[in-house]
């Protein structure tokens, strides 16, 4: 679909009563300015993007003139296409002012092909945005249609699956090729796509290169486009519109718990658990609140998903109401019933699988407060540097069979309790140049060591990145006179002048 | 005043009220055999009034170092996990700042499998006292083991709550320099030993212990028993101990 006038749609959405008077939005290129959009009312007096400002006002004296924000347009856009999600899944931005849907299936929701185009054209008229929509086989096709396509009163056009024949009378422009080859093209007399089409292909690429053959295949369907759809594709979803815009709290809860079940009952029919959901509210201003929420593991307990999701509703901000509400399945994973506890049962009714999920379901409210890094279990790693012998994975997620040296944690070794993610440099006086510190001054304590174990020589690992600039450490253990015990270590040989002292770790 | 206004069906209620209170303080001092047992029976267990550290409560750990108390607590929790339980271990930035991060390989010779620890790294205060309540209404983490520093009565008394709900055992490290109440049912500051510890491996301390019901203790040396997982009042001062008097000063 083209909104060919979306930058001047937008400042008129937010003025009432402005598009009568004729509208321009200006760039500056250099010294000069010229117009980058104009409203339909300028257009119908004779002005068109490129025209120069000084050009354009001494023909339209009246012609209010705003400044140009194609970064702001472009998130506007991208916005947009985020609440098309209420009729396709799948969406994306394109260009300046264009946006894709993909309604493959969708389009016997709204009652066949021509009803959701006017749909989708009612809907955004009646925001402000002026459309031109296509339907047809391929991207390429559609963005032709909508943008050159001829139709009665602007209307939706829904091109006939299979037929090339509407593209072929369109302007060599529709073809989405750089703007020099489309003008040498039509030097060369080439009025239509279907000329360009007929011609011999191997001419054209030998002189304008591959675009027009590649261009011509996507517009005709022999060769796929790959275009990124905005959100990432659902494996389930169910959408509730309603009659009357809804925006008080409670009705949003009843709507997040009748959309819940319902996903839960599906999800159960396809022996599905759901890793990551999402629940979005499209409101009536054409914005759209969502929220996203994970788990630990594939879960259809409502009770449990609406939990985590109660914890969102309330960021969800209905603005002036809410017309449509979407829940999804964004990650689903096989969920056998036999690997669901049975709820209700009271404590005691035990069993491996119980724990696992109510352990899950412990983890899912954390991590969903807390940040998914911030919940962990860690693993060992085969390496001798202290702080890279562990690994922290995810609190379920099996150990990683990468590293079969890891094979178990070595508690036969000397190793603090509390660990510094950086080593401290800590001032230290040592009795002899290789042997353990006598006093030290950590954090502006000092600290007299009444015993010390060591040195355990601790040398980076010779096959990894940089060993070699980094040189062994010598650990000790040493207790002070108060009983504190820490972790210490002198890093590279111990010059009379040279040796550095860290602190690394605690001990209890 | 409120209490004279109440009617006799309010009174009656409040009456029936703290009969439930009683008995389910009187049932709570009579579960001993739900109990953590700490040393087998021995001085420490007779020192609590549960014959253990009792379960489905919160139990405060006073770190006089930071070492210590932390060595102390992952005993403590190592224990209360048991062979098939997890712990979660929740800690705060600003801990992190302080005394690092919980180290695997040094918890894992304390007797602490680090395959059935869960890391929760809350960030802010509130957010760890929010996750210890999170996890021990949750009942599936034997034990629960937070970080924090303030924590007044009443996040004291949800943590408490929670605890009982969840039957887990709750545990609240913070430094001993922290005065307020946390309403724990004990509290055991936490000091390094100054005796020399009978074997060097061993973990040990001096601990003072404030429970419930229970007259304040005191042991100058109390270790970790590596083989067993268990702590014991070394030996040649636990006749002593035994029999100490009421400490002279506790907290």
């Amino acid at each position: 679909m083209w909104l060919p006038r979306f930058p001047t749609d937008r400042i008129e959405r937010r003025r009432p009563g402005a598009s009568a008077e004729p509208r321009a939005t200006v760039i500056s290129e250099g010294n000069r300015r010229r117009l980058a959009a104009v409203n339909r009312a300028a257009a119908v007096l004779g002005l068109a993007p490129g025209l120069g400002l000084a050009d354009a006002e001494a023909r339209l004296p009246e012609l209010a003139v705003h400044p140009a924000t194609p970064e702001d347009d472009r998130q506007a856009l991208i916005r947009l296409a985020a609440w098309c999600g209420r009729w396709s899944p799948w969406t994306a931005p394109e260009g300046d002012g264009g946006l894709w849907l993909d309604v493959t299936g969708a389009a016997h929701l709204f009652g066949g092909e021509a009803a959701l185009l006017s749909d989708i054209a009612g809907r955004l008229g009646g925001l402000g945005f002026a459309a031109r929509l296509a339907l047809a086989d391929t991207p390429g096709a559609a963005w032709a249609l909508a943008r050159y396509g001829a139709s009665e009163n602007d209307g939706p056009i829904v091109a006939r699956p299979g037929d090339p024949k509407p593209l072929l009378d369109l302007p060599v422009a529709a073809l989405r090729l750089p703007e020099a080859i489309a003008a040498d093209l039509g030097r060369l007399g080439f009025g239509s796509i279907g000329e360009v089409a007929a011609a011999p292909r191997a001419a054209l690429a030998r002189r304008f290169g591959p675009s027009i053959g590649r261009r011509l295949d996507q517009a005709f369907g022999r060769i796929d486009e790959p275009i990124e759809p905005l959100a990432p594709q659902a494996a389930l979803r169910i959408r509730q519109s309603f009659a009357e815009p809804i925006s008080a709290p409670e009705d949003i809860a009843a709507i997040a718990r009748d959309l819940t079940h319902a996903l839960c009952r599906r999800l159960g029919e396809e022996a599905q658990g759901v890793r990551r959901l999402a629940f979005a509210l499209f409101r009536v201003d054409g914005t759209l609140a969502l929220t996203e929420i994970g788990t630990v593991r594939p879960s259809r307990d409502p009770r449990h998903l609406l939990r985590l999701l109660g914890e969102k509703l309330e960021g969800l901000d209905p603005g002036f109401g809410v017309d449509l509400a979407l829940i999804e399945a964004r990650q689903a994973a096989p969920l056998a019933a036999s690997q669901i506890a049975l709820t209700g049962t009271g404590a005691g009714a035990g069993g491996e699988a119980e724990d696992q999920t109510d352990m899950a379901a412990l983890l899912d409210r954390l991590i969903l407060r807390l940040g998914a890094s911030a919940v962990a279990r860690y693993v060992p790693r085969g390496s001798h540097i202290p702080e890279s012998a562990l690994r922290r994975i995810g609190p379920l997620e099996p150990a990683p069979a990468d590293d079969p040296a890891a094979a178990a944690w070595r508690p036969d070794l000397p190793r603090p309790i509390r660990l510094f993610a950086r080593p401290e440099p800590i001032e230290a006086v040592a009795d002899l140049p290789d042997g353990p510190p006598a006093l030290f001054r950590w954090r502006r304590v000092a600290h007299r060591v009444r015993r010390a174990e060591g040195p355990e020589r601790i040398a980076a690992e010779w096959w990894r990145a940089g060993a070699e600039d980094r040189p062994p450490r010598d650990y000790y253990r040493v207790e002070d006179e108060g009983g504190r015990r820490f972790w210490l270590y002198r890093d590279g040989p111990a010059a009379p002048d040279g040796a550095r002292w860290f602190l690394h770790g605690l001990f209890g | 005043m409120a209490t004279l206004a109440r009617d006799g069906a309010g009174r009656s209620a409040l009456v029936e009220e703290l009969k439930a209170k009683i008995g389910k303080i009187e049932r709570g001092r009579s579960a001993e055999a739900g109990a953590l047992t700490l040393d087998g029976g021995g001085a420490l267990d007779r020192a609590l009034p549960w014959g253990g550290l009792a379960r489905g409560a919160l139990h405060e750990i006073a770190a006089v170092e930071p070492g210590a108390g932390i060595a102390f607590a992952a005993a403590l929790a190592a224990r209360a996990a048991g062979l098939a339980g997890s712990l979660v271990w929740i800690t705060t930035k600003l801990g992190e700042i302080e005394t690092g991060l919980p180290y695997p390989p040094g918890l894992a010779a304390l007797g602490l499998d680090p395959a059935r620890l869960i890391h929760v790294r809350a960030g802010r205060n509130v957010d760890a006292l929010w996750a210890a309540e999170e996890s021990l209404r949750a009942a599936k983490p034997a034990a629960v083991l937070v970080e924090a520093e303030a924590v007044n009565l009443v996040a004291g008394r949800r943590l408490q709550l929670a605890a009982e709900a969840g039957g887990g055992i709750g545990l609240l490290l913070r430094s001993a320099k922290r005065k307020d109440a946390s309403g724990a049912l004990s509290r055991w500051q936490v000091a390094p030993a100054t005796a020399p510890p009978t074997e060097s491996a061993r973990a040990g301390w001096r601990l003072a212990l404030a429970a419930r019901g229970a007259a304040p203790m005191e042991w100058p040396l109390v270790e970790w028993d590596h083989a067993t997982h268990r702590f014991r009042v070394a030996a040649a001062l636990s006749d002593r101990s035994d029999r100490a008097a009421p400490a002279r000063r506790v907290g």
